[in-house]
């Protein structure tokens, strides 16, 4: 038997990079030929490279995983689907259907949450920008508003005298939860008394009525006791709001925040053992609300999930274009997608999975995308056997933020299918063409001459 | 291009290069054209055999060995 | 069970020592012919290269590429050589051996490992609370999670000099903001974050290894007192000793916890007491020391895997002197050869 013909590699022992990675014989390329059961093969030859794929059967069971652990130790409790961290039609209507409210950030995401079909009711208003039109909007259809400064709560007043209405309002508090960085650019801060300030503020209007709390903490957070912290921290604080307004609040909302299995950059141990499953969050913050539960009716509690649910349903597809070694030594691949496509790779390191076995030396490689820029760079270092002109590869978990952030710089932005939970491969965003990107601008030169004439 | 008539080869597809010391880890087809430019073969002898040996065409061989004996010298001296 | 096939891991007796070495150098002496198999994340590690010792030693995928890959590795170790007992020596594959021991049992390749509340007890960050529960004292720590945060507590919350360390690994005195600074990145760029800052305790510094049954009863300990150490902190010479504080102390850590297998115990006799610095769930580098000093505890442990009880603890003397000696061997480039390309020594 003759065997295979790969591209000749050599790769030299002690490379510092090898030595860091581990060596061929410890680290074997991982495979993936499909996903959901369609094959890389026929995705790609049917919709192009590359392609975004979204699982819908891990959505689904990310959702009830998640809304399970959280309803067994506080009932009262609804999820609403982060528009921000994936707001394409279809991804939001899965969440939907499963009964996620919509979480909703800025006017172009109320507008399309609008869109779907969502009522007003059913949408939580939240972000530090809320536009006047965009704010009288959602008090007329009734929003769960979460006020992030005093500036707004004026705002919300405004609104409900021209609209002769009184306006429940939420407001947001940034506290310490004992972790880093706190994110106190976001509404009111508890440590130093201004949330109980914007609670004075509420009550002293006549127009305004606090429903409820919020209090988003970060994002990524790996350390499941802050959420118990920040719970035993709301719950202070809602006795003491409760007996300035003399009512019981409607609501209390712990935001986000919940990792998804992504290797955050500079964690050392697997997604496995670094991310605590999301039960040990549901239990942090169900210990601390247990005394709400002995309520008549106790507050209902929102979470607004985004990454948790929809990063790991998520793979990108992306086909080498070339190959080229670079002075130092590495085996530098193009990729047709980069940081356009890929904004989480900043801080989260890809799994990596071939679309076939090739064999061989595995070799200290770099994965650039294609931009004509310098930071285009989707993977530093890892160890690859020889790739051939045309593979494919599939990036995961890239279901969070991803197809959100992403920019049509330098490359069109590529289509986005989602395998139906029957197995049927579907399109839900089809690929950028030239007329999108032009349909909005106006081409202009035509009067005046030309310099010089 | 390096001096690899003294590359000592290993049927693992391992190279020592006894005048410097360094070790390198060769794929099937890198050794197979280590062995034949240590004895000594003109390039397209080298690619007529290894194109044999691995059942693909010459041509495509030979534009792979000019690439590689290219890189050989970047490769030995990346640190 | 048929005859015992140890793997060990952690075989890097460098300047920066593992343990397996010495585990096995103490499975070696009490048990004529023990077939041992080296378990080594690089090429380079002696361990790997030591023929009289280990029948084959094996390069594994990294701890931090998930179960999965480390599974994998260690079903071919299985194959090819027939481990069925497992001693894994390094802190970093602890977590995914840990979670995964059933599902390792079912295999056939048995271990004795803490549980994973056993070992989150003693993490870095949950320390203060385990010393309280086995009554013992522990230095003032915070805990940081980003540079800005430690130069703020530095600041404010903790005198210098102060220790930075790692979660899992390293730890450096600092005497100064930007040493403090220079440092936590280090660890920080290496290990990630949670930083602990740590109030130095003047006092003698005192380790003890022991081995602890799973039902609370202590199988055996050996104290020293470090006499010379590298700059990495590592024993250059040690002696024993007799501490009948840190004896009870290291009794009430077995029944409290129920800990499952090898231990260490490092401690502070600082002027108004021990304190309690760090616990680590497995057997230190200077394991040997105490096998030589005539308590072989890598032998019980291997008794307690395969046979779930062990011989009754022994005793040793105060005095013994421990020296660590550097030195070299000449082997075969082969070896190294078929360690890159095969990924065992052997070319198995």
């Amino acid at each position: 038997m003759t065997e295979r013909y790969n591209k000749p590699s050599m790769v030299r022992v002690g490379n510092p990079l090898y030595a860091k990675h581990g060596s061929s014989a410890q680290s074997y390329p991982l495979i993936r030929e499909s996903i959901e059961g369609a094959a890389v093969k026929d995705l790609v030859r049917a919709h192009g490279s590359p392609l975004f794929v979204f699982s819908e059967r891990i959505m689904r069971e990310k959702y009830r995983q998640a809304y399970d652990a959280v309803r067994s130790v506080y009932p009262n409790v609804r999820f609403g689907w982060s528009y921000k961290t994936n707001h394409l039609s279809a991804v939001c209507r899965v969440f939907h259907q499963e009964g996620a409210l919509a979480e909703v950030v800025g006017q172009f995401e109320y507008e399309k949450a609008r869109g779907l079909g969502v009522p007003g009711n059913q949408i939580i208003f939240n972000g530090p920008h809320k536009p006047m039109a965009a704010l009288k909007r959602a008090v007329r259809e009734g929003a769960i508003i979460n006020a992030d400064h005093f500036n707004e709560l004026e705002d919300l007043e405004a609104a409900a005298k021209a609209l002769k209405q009184t306006v429940k309002v939420g407001i947001r508090i940034n506290l310490n939860a004992g972790i880093y960085p706190i994110w106190s650019r976001f509404g009111f801060n508890l440590e130093n008394g201004q949330a109980s300030a914007a609670v004075r503020c509420v009550v002293n209007s006549k127009s305004l009525k606090l429903a409820g709390v919020h209090c988003h903490l970060g994002t990524f957070i790996l350390d499941s006791s802050a959420y118990g912290r920040a719970a035993a921290k709301l719950s202070e604080f809602i006795r003491a709001a409760e007996s300035m307004t003399g009512k019981p609040i409607e609501y209390l909302d712990l935001g986000g925040g919940i990792p998804s299995r992504s290797h955050l950059k500079g964690v050392y141990q697997p997604p496995e053992i670094a991310v605590p499953g999301v039960e040990t969050y549901a239990a942090e913050m169900g210990a601390k609300l247990k005394w709400l539960l002995s309520r008549k009716s106790p507050p209902r509690l929102y979470l607004e999930n985004g990454r948790h649910l929809v990063d790991e349903a998520g793979f990108l597809i992306t086909s080498v274009s070339a190959d080229k070694l670079l002075p130092d030594g590495r085996r530098a691949y193009i990729l047709d997608a980069g940081v356009n496509l890929l904004y989480t790779s900043t801080w989260y390191k890809f799994k990596i999975e071939l679309d076939r076995e090739t064999g061989g030396v595995m070799e200290p490689s770099i994965l650039l995308g294609p931009l004509c820029m310098n930071i285009d760079v989707v993977e530093e270092a890892v160890l690859l056997p020889r790739l051939v002109r045309g593979q494919s590869m599939v990036l995961s978990p890239v279901g969070a933020y991803n197809v959100a952030q992403w920019m049509q710089f330098i490359q069109y932005r590529p289509a986005v299918v989602m395998v139906r939970e029957s197995g049927e491969p579907v399109v839900i965003r089809r690929a950028e063409t030239l007329a999108d990107v032009t349909s909005c601008e106006n081409d202009l030169p035509a009067p005046g001459d030309a310099h010089g004439k | 291009m390096a001096d690899i008539k003294h590359w000592n080869l290993s049927e693992t597809g391992m190279a020592f290069d006894p005048q410097t010391g360094e070790s390198f880890q060769l794929n099937p087809v890198a050794k197979a054209i280590i062995e034949r430019l240590r004895r000594g073969l003109a390039d397209e002898q080298i690619a007529a055999e290894v194109a044999k040996k691995f059942g693909v065409e010459q041509e495509r061989v030979m534009t792979d060995l000019l690439v590689f004996k290219a890189e050989i010298d970047i490769i030995r001296s990346a640190v | 069970m048929k005859e015992p096939c140890v793997g060990i891991s952690g075989i890097n007796a460098t300047d920066n020592p593992g343990p397996g070495v010495a585990v096995a150098r103490g499975l070696a002496d009490a048990v004529a012919g023990i077939e041992l198999v080296g378990l080594s994340y690089d090429v380079h590690d002696p361990g790997n290269y030591l023929t009289n010792l280990f029948k084959n030693s094996f390069l594994m995928p990294y701890p931090t590429r998930g179960w999965s890959e480390l599974r994998g590795g260690l079903d071919r170790v299985r194959s090819k050589t027939g481990m069925n007992v497992l001693i894994p020596c390094l802190d970093v594959e602890l977590p995914l051996l840990i979670r995964h021991q059933a599902e390792l049992a079912r295999t056939g390749i048995r271990t004795l490992l803490p549980t994973e509340e056993q070992f989150e007890l003693r993490s870095k960050d949950r320390l203060a609370g385990l010393a309280k529960k086995i009554g013992c004292r522990y230095p003032r720590t915070v805990v940081v999670h980003g540079i800005d945060e430690l130069a703020q507590k530095l600041r404010t919350d903790m005198p210098l000099p102060a220790i930075v360390k790692g979660k899992h690994y390293k730890a450096y005195t600092v005497h100064n903001l930007d040493g403090a600074v220079m440092k936590g990145t280090e660890i920080a760029a290496e290990w990630g974050y949670p930083l602990l800052l740590q109030e130095p305790v003047p006092g003698v510094e005192l380790n003890l290894v022991g081995l602890s049954d799973s039902k609370g009863r202590l199988c055996g300990r050996v104290v020293i007192k470090k006499q010379l150490t590298t700059h990495l902190g590592k024993v250059w010479t040690a002696v024993t000793i007799h501490d009948p504080e840190l004896d009870r102390l290291s009794e009430r850590f077995c029944r409290v916890t129920k800990w499952r297998g090898p231990f260490e115990l490092e401690c502070i006799r600082g002027k108004d007491g021990l304190y309690l610095i760090e616990i680590n769930p497995r057997f230190p580098a200077w394991v040997h020391f105490a096998t030589a000093s005539g308590v072989n505890l890598p032998a019980r442990l291997l008794e307690l895997i395969t046979g779930g009880r062990c011989a009754a603890p022994e005793e040793y003397a105060a005095g013994k002197f421990c020296v660590r000696q550097t030195s070299e061997f000449v082997t075969d480039l082969a070896y190294f050869e078929n360690l890159l390309s095969a990924g065992n020594r052997e070319g198995a």
